[in-house]
């Protein structure tokens, strides 16, 4: 019996190529492209290599936090106790970098608090089938009277030396020009973006999202997966609560307070779907990217206050239409 | 294929740009600030007469900005009113701007960054965490840009001056005033904060509680947290009552005092317990004039935004070395109630 | 000759690089049951949307009653009088049958509220006219594949319209329910005058209910003819393209090794005391009618349902199974019924879909191993006739029996001791159909065991070695190759005698 192939022969070549219609991406960073071309017209201070350095600085807090919430987005979830995860553990730390604790050990401490709140955030949502939406919410609530509660109500930005010397504080330092900061956030973009694409956690991830029931029925760990992506999301803040220690020097009981919107925003800005089974690392650092430049050309442009926030919100809405327009052509719908 | 090349597009952009910085000399932002103080030096060397020509150039080439931490409430807005008021008197632009969070240190310090990046002569910012601010006030400072702090302080954090209460002595007098005249010496007193754990209400707190030990007959009772919505905060309060329903007054240590008159007055206790509170909210005012409250605040938030614009600009265009101002607290009670604006 | 009543005229759509329908041009007749059939790909169901509003054409046009139409929207197409029931239908699962048939009509509404007794008699009548014991307050969500099917066909038929679109309206329904639903066909063309455009690959209903017939194959438009005038070998040939044998081979891959044996399988409410062994090579059926219970018994080998008693032996090991990871891990592959909502995952592509479950195996030092995974691909590609333009396309992009056979080949790929196939050739045209029967009995030789649930009775007997009959959550019977005949898997099925 012939086969459909055999009648109907197509070129080997063709199969494998990669699809030839615009990448996922090209929607958002055409929007990054006009935003930065825009800027560069309106303002002569934006181009200055110093402004430039310092937008990608104030991405990386951020940045670092979507990277785990990309994870965890196209898992299906959400996590809204990013800002919380981020405070807490800073607080944590600073306690103990002011008690003397040896540094790098407070470090791993740090990273512990926070993969140990993602974790209860993973299990909480996975074994005991609660909606992530309600668990992630207590949760925010819970570890910020924590962090109140750690530090009594105050500032903490007194460090001992043996502290401020260590190599933990060098992540607010630079390298030449380049703050070690953009650095670290360049790596994890990287790894996660491997992570992602090329490794088989990644694979179940967006099969998680995409179809729940299917990516079960194939013999893929749902909740294995979920409770890896929210612990990732939460070790990804704590570190991020060490580098604004080390940058700032003062860790305010407000910490992160807030923070969850932006880094919602960054990554679907970047494309992915709240639904699950779509994102990327690549879009979320761009949606981030947006985000910081946007904020920045207020300044340089002298926008009034009131509009700032309003001018921001436009600005996520006409992207996403933007981008929602691209990949509409491209799909098969 | 065209996602690669996208991206190594970029790449190399974004390479070029950082190839360049290396090459350049840094704080480039600091050519804007050299180019006015050298104007500025030229007119001083000019003669007299010739000031006021020169001042004018510099004038149009002065810009200032001012960094809220929050603009959430019309406490705040008036001080925006004054820096933007001072910058259309002297003639010179100046720009308020704040983070969508209320004490938000990270993203304030940005802010902050990109003013120094975008050629300001100086910044005016309300420091409210003891050391978050220093570097980014050192990197301003290395820039030739003035810093001054408003309303709320940190002695070390490199502002050149601040403008503003003293929080704790303005708490202490209040408090002091507050307990002899209105208590007579005696009862119990809850203090009221819309964030128990900010430092500029912990230093109110502090005044108060430094008077309430003048006063041995006078006792205090846990502090409650009303947060920033008046409905919750009347709600907070009531609660409180209930739990301790011979309290005497009720002392509040910021603007959102404004509930507690609030809540004496829809429980028609006016005259039966007291309040105190601070700043000079309309609905404040109201509830002094109905008796509900005893005694509130000023402290005059406009000149809070006004004088550091004209300290900054005085120092920019003639070298002056800016001071700490104190804008006072007023006290504003029955007597004088029907004389004073809302703010 | 009538006149025209729908023209399709030069009508050529595209999707991306995708030509669903090259040139198409032919008309139907007012008051005709005119039927379209076509292998999978063939592009019925394209030609079905552009009816119905969904999509437009990429050139040319469609014209009623002499005018040409722009269907640019769902409700202009019921404006001019379509109403289309679709294979795999959107429904609102949370919300009641009556609420799902007069969703969006003016009929729901008296003044500000809810006409809740006015549609829930209404479609109490629907119900007993297609025999469904259902209530209208059941929620859809709760109703097995067929029924939703019947409730869509329902509210097609309860409004009337002028032109009815079917798109394999049979695929799950039973004899009975079929006869009644021919019967209220052609009470609507009679009393109505509707037109009926019915598609179908099912040849044996075309010649049945069909007046004419249109065959497409390709995305290309092949003949119309008088159904009186062609038997279903012609048909066949018309559709294809190429003879077709059926293959009614002797089956000798029958070993005498016990693979499965399950004893006392029960889970309250769904199945009772479900005991049989299934061997080496052998193909075994389970038969019976929707909501016999076949579906939840498959589901409990897989671990997706649980079992409140009974015991599992695979080769003779008792095995504990909790989820389909448990499963697959003792060899165990299902191929469910619902394809969209369990197999595939659509935002993936369909080198994706394909390679799911033996990932782990083309992984090399943590990562994915590109070569490894494209060579793989290429052999499954070649071992089941996948039609793929780009393997980076979705899923979506392939026509039902494509997709079925990439299912297909991601479980076999796994080399499984035991396959479970839930309805494994629904919505897939006679040519894929054949393809998979092929397949099937290919990997049997290699002792692998199969359970098919299937209520094509044709289907049923010709592939199975052995038939078991399950009524309402028992086993009622049991029939070997030489017994199987239609009638005998109905009166298991049924319970009689």
């Amino acid at each position: 019996m012939k086969t459909n192939q055999e009648l109907n022969p197509i070129k080997e070549s063709e199969l494998h190529s990669k699809n030839k219609k615009l990448f996922r991406e090209f929607g958002i960073l055409m929007v990054l492209a006009v935003i930065f071309v825009a800027l560069s017209i309106a303002s002569p201070s934006f181009l200055i290599p110093i402004n430039l350095i310092n937008i990608v600085r104030q991405t990386v807090e951020i940045g670092i936090m979507a990277i785990g919430m990309t994870f965890i987005i196209i898992a299906g979830e959400i996590d809204l106790s990013v800002g919380s995860i981020f405070g807490a553990t800073a607080m944590f730390a600073a306690v103990l970098f002011q008690k003397g604790t040896d540094p790098t050990l407070t470090f791993f401490f740090a990273i512990a608090m926070g993969s140990g709140i993602g974790f209860i955030n993973g299990f909480l949502s996975t074994k005991a089938k609660m909606p992530s939406f309600i668990v992630t919410l207590g949760i925010l609530q819970l570890f910020r009277s924590v962090a109140y509660g750690i530090s009594n109500g105050r500032s903490i930005s007194s460090f001992p030396d043996s502290a401020t010397n260590s190599w933990v504080f060098g992540f607010g330092g630079n390298i030449g020009i380049i703050p070690v900061q953009v650095i670290i956030l360049v790596a994890f973009l990287v790894v996660a973006h491997f992570i992602l694409k090329k490794t088989k956690l990644g694979f179940d991830t967006y099969a998680t999202g995409g179809n729940k029931k299917a990516a079960l029925l194939a013999g893929i760990n749902i909740d294995r997966v979920k409770m890896i992506c929210f612990i990732i999301a939460g070790a990804l803040c704590s570190f991020a609560g060490l580098i604004s220690i080390a940058y700032l020097q003062s860790v305010p009981t407000t910490a992160g307070q807030g923070r969850e919107m932006d880094v919602i925003a960054a990554v679907i800005l970047g494309g992915a779907a709240l639904t699950g089974g779509r994102g990327s690392i690549l879009g979320t650092a761009i949606g981030a990217l947006i985000m910081s430049i946007i904020k920045n050309g207020m300044v340089l442009l002298g926008v009034p206050a009131f509009w700032q926030t309003g001018f921001i919100g436009a600005v996520i809405i006409l992207a996403v239409l933007l981008d929602t327009r691209i990949s509409r052509s491209n799909s098969f719908k | 294929m065209k996602k690669r090349v996208m991206v190594s597009v970029l790449c190399v952009v974004f390479s070029a740009f950082l190839f360049a910085a290396c090459t350049q000399s840094p704080a480039p932002a600091s050519d804007t600030a050299a180019s006015s103080e050298a104007s500025v030096s030229a007119s001083m060397t000019n003669g007299e007469e010739e000031n006021e020509t020169n001042s004018e150039q510099s004038n149009k080439d002065v810009k200032l900005a001012l960094v809220m931490h929050a603009l959430n409430s019309s406490f705040f807005t008036k001080m925006q009113s004054g820096a933007e008021q001072a910058g259309k008197d002297l003639g010179i632009q100046v720009d308020v701007m704040a983070p969508a969070t209320m004490n938000s240190l990270d993203e304030q310090v940005s802010m902050i960054e990109s003013c120094i990046a975008a050629g300001y002569d100086g910044i005016a910012t309300v420091v409210w965490d003891p050391e978050g601010f220093n570097d980014v006030i050192q990197k301003a400072k290395d820039a030739g840009i003035c810093v001054i702090g408003l309303n709320q302080d940190a002695p070390d954090s490199g502002r050149e001056a601040f403008v503003g209460q003293d929080l704790e002595l303005s708490a202490y007098e209040m408090a002091k005033y507050f307990f002899e005249n209105e208590m007579k010496g005696e009862g119990t007193y809850i203090i009221a904060s819309c964030a128990p754990t900010n430092t500029a209400l912990i230093l109110r707190q502090e005044g108060v509680e430094r008077a309430a030990k003048e006063f041995p007959n006078i006792k205090e009772k846990p502090l409650i947290d009303i947060g920033t919505d008046l409905t919750t905060a009347v709600g907070v309060i009531e609660s409180a009552y209930l739990a301790n329903p011979d309290v005497t007054a009720f002392i509040g240590v910021d603007a959102y005092s404004e509930a507690i008159g609030t809540f004496i007055q829809s429980q028609n206790l006016n005259g039966q317990v007291f309040a105190a509170g601070n700043d000079l909210a309309e609905g404040t005012i109201k509830h002094i004039k109905n008796n509900a409250m005893q005694l509130t605040v000023g402290q005059n938030p406009f000149l809070q935004g006004y004088y550091p614009i004209v300290e900054m600009y005085l120092k920019v265009a003639y070298d002056y070395v800016p001071v700490n101002i104190s804008t006072g607290a007023f006290f504003v009670t029955k007597d004088n109630v029907d004389n004073v604006q809302p703010e | 000759m009538a006149e025209a009543y729908i023209e399709f005229k030069n009508i050529t759509k595209r999707f991306g690089g995708t030509t669903a329908l090259t040139d198409v041009s032919f008309e139907i007749q007012e008051g005709e049951i005119h039927c379209i059939c076509g292998e999978n790909g063939s592009g019925k169901s394209t030609l079905m949307n552009l009816c119905g509003g969904i999509i437009l054409p990429s050139s040319g046009e469609i014209w009623l009653n002499g005018k040409p139409e722009h269907i640019t929207t769902v409700a202009k197409s019921e404006h001019l009088g379509f109403a289309v029931v679709h294979q795999e239908v959107p429904r609102c699962q949370n919300m009641s049958i009556a609420h799902n048939i007069f969703l969006g009509s003016s009929e729901s509404i008296r003044g500000l509220f809810l006409n809740e007794k006015y549609m829930a008699a209404k479609t109490q009548e629907l119900l007993d006219t297609f025999q469904l014991k259902l209530s209208p307050e059941q929620i859809v969500e709760t109703l097995s594949i067929a029924e939703q099917s019947m409730v869509q066909i329902a509210k097609a038929i309860y409004f009337k319209p002028k032109i009815l679109i079917l798109d394999e309206p049979t695929a799950s329904m039973t004899n009975n329910q079929r006869d009644i639903m021919f019967k209220i066909i052609k009470e609507l063309q009679h009393e109505y005058g509707t037109t009926i455009i019915y598609i179908s690959h099912r040849l044996e209903e075309i010649k049945e209910i069909g007046d004419r017939v249109t065959i497409l194959r390709d995305g290309q438009y092949i003949a119309t003819k008088k159904v009186v005038d062609v038997n279903i070998d012609q048909l066949v040939n018309l559709m294809v393209g190429r003879n077709i044998e059926h293959c009614k081979e002797d089956q000798k891959s029958v070993r005498n090794e016990v693979l499965l044996k399950v004893e006392n399988l029960t889970h309250t409410g769904k199945f009772n005391n479900i005991s049989f062994e299934l061997n080496k090579g052998e193909i075994l059926g389970l038969g019976g009618f929707v909501g016999a219970g076949r579906t939840e018994v498959l589901m409990s080998l897989f671990g997706d349902m649980k079992l409140d008693e009974g015991k599992i032996f695979v080769e003779h090991k008792e095995v504990k199974i909790k989820s389909p990871r448990d499963a697959i891990k003792h060899g165990i592959g299902l191929i469910p019924e619902n394809r969209r909502d369990h197999s595939l995952i659509a935002e993936m592509s369909i080198q994706q879909n394909a390679q799911m479950v033996i990932l782990k195996k083309l992984i090399k030092r943590l990562f994915i191993n590109k070569k490894k995974a494209d060579k793989n691909i290429d052999e499954m590609i070649h071992k089941y006739g996948i039609k793929v333009n780009n393997l980076s396309n979705s899923i979506m992009s392939l026509s039902g029996g494509n997709q079925q056979k990439v299912v297909i080949a991601r479980w076999i790929s796994n080399q499984p001791k035991i396959l479970l196939c839930d309805e494994p050739t629904r919505g897939i045209d006679v040519g894929a159909k054949e393809e998979v029967y092929s397949i099937l009995r290919n990997i049997v030789r290699e002792g692998i065991g199969i359970i098919v649930v299937s209520s094509e009775l044709p289907e049923l007997i010709n592939l199975c070695d052995r038939i078991i009959v399950m009524h309402e959550g028992k086993i009622t019977g049991e029939l070997n190759r030489e017994e199987a005949c239609e009638e005998a898997v109905i009166r298991f099925a049924s319970a009689i005698g």
